[in-house]
């Protein structure tokens, strides 16, 4: 009698490693962009982390940086704040409370889509924002890729 | 500081929940705490702190709006204090211009803390940053007024100034020099007039170097203190008469070196006495904590701070202020971006009393 061959996955596991990458399948690829003139090239994820929280004003060449944000029931405002500001949307929330009680800062004003992100930053020398890469025109520069 | 009546108080909330709801920033800061103290005559308990809602918005382009509401602990139960409310236009980052009720811009604790009890370190404040109405209270730690704001960034890092004019503070003085505990006076900071047409002139400057983690900061602030007393004023003088002229300076600083957090303020107060006995008097008020991270959630905190003036000062005897020094040693957890348990160790050594030691357990949150 002929042996059946076991497979090299049992189904299950191929399933859920399938599920697991459902959303990295899906996942649009982010970029963060600059007015055109911006005097730097690129970020890092980092800087980007520390700009979106209010840590970091300024990067060598520029003005006082101003962010903004999409619309925090989008995916990609939850993709951008997962991946590189690596906070939760209640985390994001409480930080955002204490600094404006102090009156150190604002959260970002959060623009409806993406065009609107685009246009944006277009018009201000020193405004960054993030937009799926299929979304950048002349008017912006990529300074990072989120993926 | 005026009470606001209950009704007043819920038909602000009431406009200011629907707000909530219109992506108006809005949040909760509270608290629960017990303490404990070898201070004859204080039992051990527990207690509602403060109780703050705020809410703020961009109310245009350039305008931006901030009401500040408390609900507290008072001799007579709970009170409800409007601590801020102002409304600013920014012309662009190097000015920007608001009118209404602010915390006066003196030092790092009084602009970086407010009243969120979870935004501080330590259970308590430094003691003599206790707000007008507590018992150790020597600065008019809120004003009413206008107030210019503003950056100016260089090459090394950013400059940032606030000045400032208000409505000058008064003290009732219908109770004498030395009042008991009891009947000892607030600094009243006149939010609907003036007892006199002498104003607080106020001012801050500091300093953010871009390449260190540091801020230092130079302030200070012109009083001429009125006396606010409408019957049996001290000297048979008037309601809206000087009482002193003071001048209050000071320098602070702010520094995290790694896991090593340090926080520092000095005050030094010129009063010249228009009552009691003739003259000019200095005084200093200083506190220098220190912080150590020794895990992301986790903290120790300690602080000394210290009063001391000149018997004659006409201020501190109408505030029944004593001279003091405080300890203070406390650890911070983290539980959450939301939520933090405090204990606290304080030894107070004023100079007339016994000394005593306090305990605290804090347990404060936000609900943003």
């Amino acid at each position: 009698m002929e042996q059946r061959k076991r497979p090299f996955l049992p189904i299950w596991a191929s399933l859920l490693l399938v599920f697991l990458n459902l959303p990295l399948g899906v996942q649009a690829e982010l970029v963060v962009i600059g007015h055109k003139d911006l005097a730097i090239d690129a970020i890092t994820a980092e800087q980007a982390r520390k700009i979106w929280l209010a840590k970091l004003h300024k990067l060598p060449g520029t003005g006082k940086l101003v962010v903004v944000d999409q619309a925090t029931d989008s995916e990609a405002y939850h993709q951008f704040y997962r991946q590189v500001v690596k906070k939760k949307p209640k985390q994001i929330k409480a930080y955002w409370a204490k600094l404006a009680f102090t009156g150190k800062g604002f959260p970002p004003e959060k623009l409806d889509d993406e065009n609107a992100v685009v246009e944006w930053v277009a018009s201000q020398a020193n405004g960054l924002g993030y937009v799926d890469r299929s979304a950048v025109d002349d008017r912006v520069k990529v300074l990072l890729s989120v993926q | 500081m005026k009470h606001i009546k209950h009704t007043t108080l819920a038909a602000t909330l009431a406009l200011l929940l629907p707000l909530g709801a219109q992506a108006v920033e809005f949040g909760i800061f509270a608290d629960v705490t017990a303490s404990d103290t070898t201070n004859a005559g204080d039992n051990p308990g527990f207690a509602l702190g403060m109780l703050d809602f705020y809410a703020t918005q961009a109310i245009s382009e350039r305008s931006r709006g901030f009401v500040e509401l408390v609900f507290e602990n008072g001799p007579d139960g709970m009170v409800t204090d409007l601590e801020r409310l102002w409304v600013s236009y920014a012309v662009d980052t190097r000015l920007n211009l608001a009118a209404g009720r602010f915390h006066s811009p003196l030092g790092q604790w009084n602009r970086r803390y407010h009243h969120g009890a979870i935004l501080q370190d330590t259970v308590s404040r430094p003691f003599f940053l206790d707000y007008e109405d507590g018992s150790s209270a020597v600065l008019p730690l809120h004003i009413v007024g206008l107030m210019a704001n503003g950056e100016l960034e260089s090459e090394g890092g950013t400059f940032s100034y606030e000045f400032a004019v208000a409505n000058g503070p008064s003290i009732d003085t219908s109770n004498g020099y030395h009042p008991a505990a009891e009947v000892k006076p607030e600094i009243d900071i006149n939010v609907a007039s003036d007892p006199n047409r002498d104003k607080s002139l106020l001012a801050r400057l500091v300093y953010q170097p871009m390449s260190l983690p540091l801020e230092f900061g130079a302030f200070g602030m012109r009083n001429v203190v009125a006396d606010s007393a409408s019957s049996g004023n001290i000297e048979g003088g008037r309601y809206g008469d000087p009482l002193v002229e003071q001048m209050v300076y000071g320098l602070d600083a702010a520094a995290e070196l790694g896991r090593l957090e340090l926080l520092g303020e000095i005050y030094r107060f010129r009063n010249k006495n228009r009552v009691g006995v003739p003259g000019s008097y200095d005084a200093t008020a200083y506190y220098l904590q220190v912080g150590a991270r020794v895990h992301e959630r986790f903290k120790l905190v300690g602080r000394y701070a210290n009063l001391d003036f000149d018997e004659n000062d006409s201020y501190f005897r109408l505030l029944g202020t004593e001279r003091m020094d405080r300890l203070v040693a406390g650890v911070r957890f983290d539980l959450d971006e939301a939520s933090t348990v405090k204990f606290e160790l304080s030894r107070s050594r004023p100079e007339e009393h016994a000394d005593y030691t306090t305990y605290f357990v804090q347990w404060a949150f936000i609900i943003p």
